[in-house]
């Protein structure tokens, strides 16, 4: 999948959130978005997914304008924040309700990829109760369970321990093999330079040379 | 997807069933009343000089949100995850309506049980059904005019926000009443024909307003 921004300007009161920004993203490759907090990492990911709308600028999609000829990319996966969900379900019965949507994923593959995260799909625990790495751990199966042609993960790593967050670099070095495209953002170094090849730098929603 | 959160929130309808039953056993045993009055008490507040009755309807008011909010929540705030996998506002929208009419739909009809738990089947006998039935229509066309309030709103403002906002709707739709607007107004049963029409009126105009403010509405938070 191609993504294209051009001159992509969001302003939300009187901040200038986005500033002008000019990127491509393509296939293949994995991106990473670096900069301190507040500098519009996530702002330009909600642009990148169609969540928000420019003041000046566009994003094309496959050649395709977001918010004009689509609402959001065709076969795309999130995750921004922490899902919270439905509180009083368990884990699987969240993500059974989000693959009923498209049903492109089978109950038996959601249950394999929780084994995979060290989750157990017969847990009776509601999501309400799960740690924040739980939860995490779910936010990322509903980005990947699909199997979707763009990734776009904010700060994925979030919470995750070690042994998962080593598990995860594997899952989405697969899928850049596999020809996707996938743009993340994390704070730490070690994640960029395992996965990345090419980082972006944000500053006060522009972005900049390193 | 309908379905599994229709399924996920029986524990509300149970819990609405036994607040049904409690007050349709206060209403028969303290206050006296027939089994259609109490129905109409229930969804209309009538009768408002009584403060019980007035905390009766305002209940009703309350167990609507109860039943409506993991729906909304799920649709107007962590909507991102459900958003990009229907591709557009609209079938989301759409989708939300469908499930508050079936979700609603289903408290109405939790209210016979109810009836039947707290009156007994003799109460039945010799009822005037139609009667009853324009009573409950009523009370499923109110229900839904105040998810339609829920959804607005909630678009807007936090949770919080949005039950107090609901309590002061209900109180104020009383205070109608009580100034002699529920004739003409969406109380059903005085002017079955009339009320229902305003009652369409109403839930048409929220519907386009909700709308609006959905589409409006960026995914931000
Ligand atoms: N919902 C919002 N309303 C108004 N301003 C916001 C909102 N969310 C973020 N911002 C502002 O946008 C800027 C960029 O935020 P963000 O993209 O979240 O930064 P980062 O992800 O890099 O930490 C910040 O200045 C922040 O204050
Ligand atoms: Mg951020």
């Amino acid at each position: 999948m191609r993504i294209e921004v051009r001159d992509y300007t969001k302003r939300i009161g009187s901040a200038t959130v986005l500033d002008n920004i000019n990127a491509i993203f393509e296939s293949n490759k994995v991106y990473g978005l670096v900069g301190v907090n507040g500098s519009g990492k996530t702002m330009l990911l909600r642009a990148l997914a169609g969540l928000i709308r420019p003041n000046e600028g566009k994003v094309i999609v496959d050649g395709q304008e977001l918010n004009k000829d689509i609402s959001f990319p065709n076969s795309m996966g999130i995750i921004i924040e922490t899902p919270d969900l439905l509180g009083h379900l368990t884990g699987l019965e969240n993500l059974k309700m989000l693959a009923d949507i498209q049903r492109k994923v089978s109950t038996e593959r959601i249950c394999e990829l929780m084994e995979t995260f060290g989750l157990d799909p017969k847990d009776k625990r509601v999501l309400r109760k799960y740690s924040l790495g739980m939860k995490q751990k779910i936010g990322i199966i509903q980005a990947i369970m699909e199997d979707p042609e763009l990734l776009i993960l904010d700060e994925p790593f979030n919470a995750l321990d070690r042994e998962t967050v080593e598990k995860v670099w594997g899952i989405l070095l697969e899928f850049k093999k596999k020809g996707k495209t996938i743009i993340l953002t994390s704070h730490h170094k070690e994640d960029i330079d395992n996965l990345c090849d090419e980082v972006l730098f944000m500053e006060e929603g522009r972005l900049v040379l390193p | 997807m309908t379905l599994r959160i229709v399924n996920s929130i029986k524990h509300k309808y149970f819990f609405s069933f036994l607040t049904f039953s409690i007050v349709f056993m206060v209403l028969k045993e303290v206050e006296e009343y027939e089994l259609t009055d109490s129905v109409r008490i229930l969804f209309n507040g009538i009768n408002v000089r009584k403060s019980l009755l007035i905390a009766v309807f305002v209940l009703f008011t309350l167990l609507i949100q109860y039943v409506n909010v993991d729906a909304v929540r799920l649709f107007l705030r962590e909507d991102i995850y459900v958003l990009i996998r229907y591709k557009s506002k609209k079938t989301v929208f759409l989708k939300l309506q469908a499930i508050i009419l079936l979700v609603d739909f289903l408290l109405v009809v939790t209210v016979a049980p109810a009836i039947l738990s707290s009156y007994g089947i003799n109460a039945f006998r010799g009822l005037n059904v139609a009667e009853l039935m324009g009573v409950l229509i009523g009370g499923f066309l109110l229900s839904v005019i105040y998810s339609l309030l829920f959804v607005v709103l909630t678009v807007k403002c936090s949770e919080t926000r949005v039950f107090v906002g609901m309590i002061a709707m209900a109180l104020l739709s009383i205070g109608y009443s009580r100034i002699g607007i529920a004739e003409i107004s969406f109380f059903p049963n005085r002017d079955a024909f009339n009320s229902k029409w305003i009652c369409f009126l109403i839930i048409l105009i929220l519907y386009f307003v909700s709308w609006k403010l959905i589409n409006k509405k960026e995914e931000i938070k």
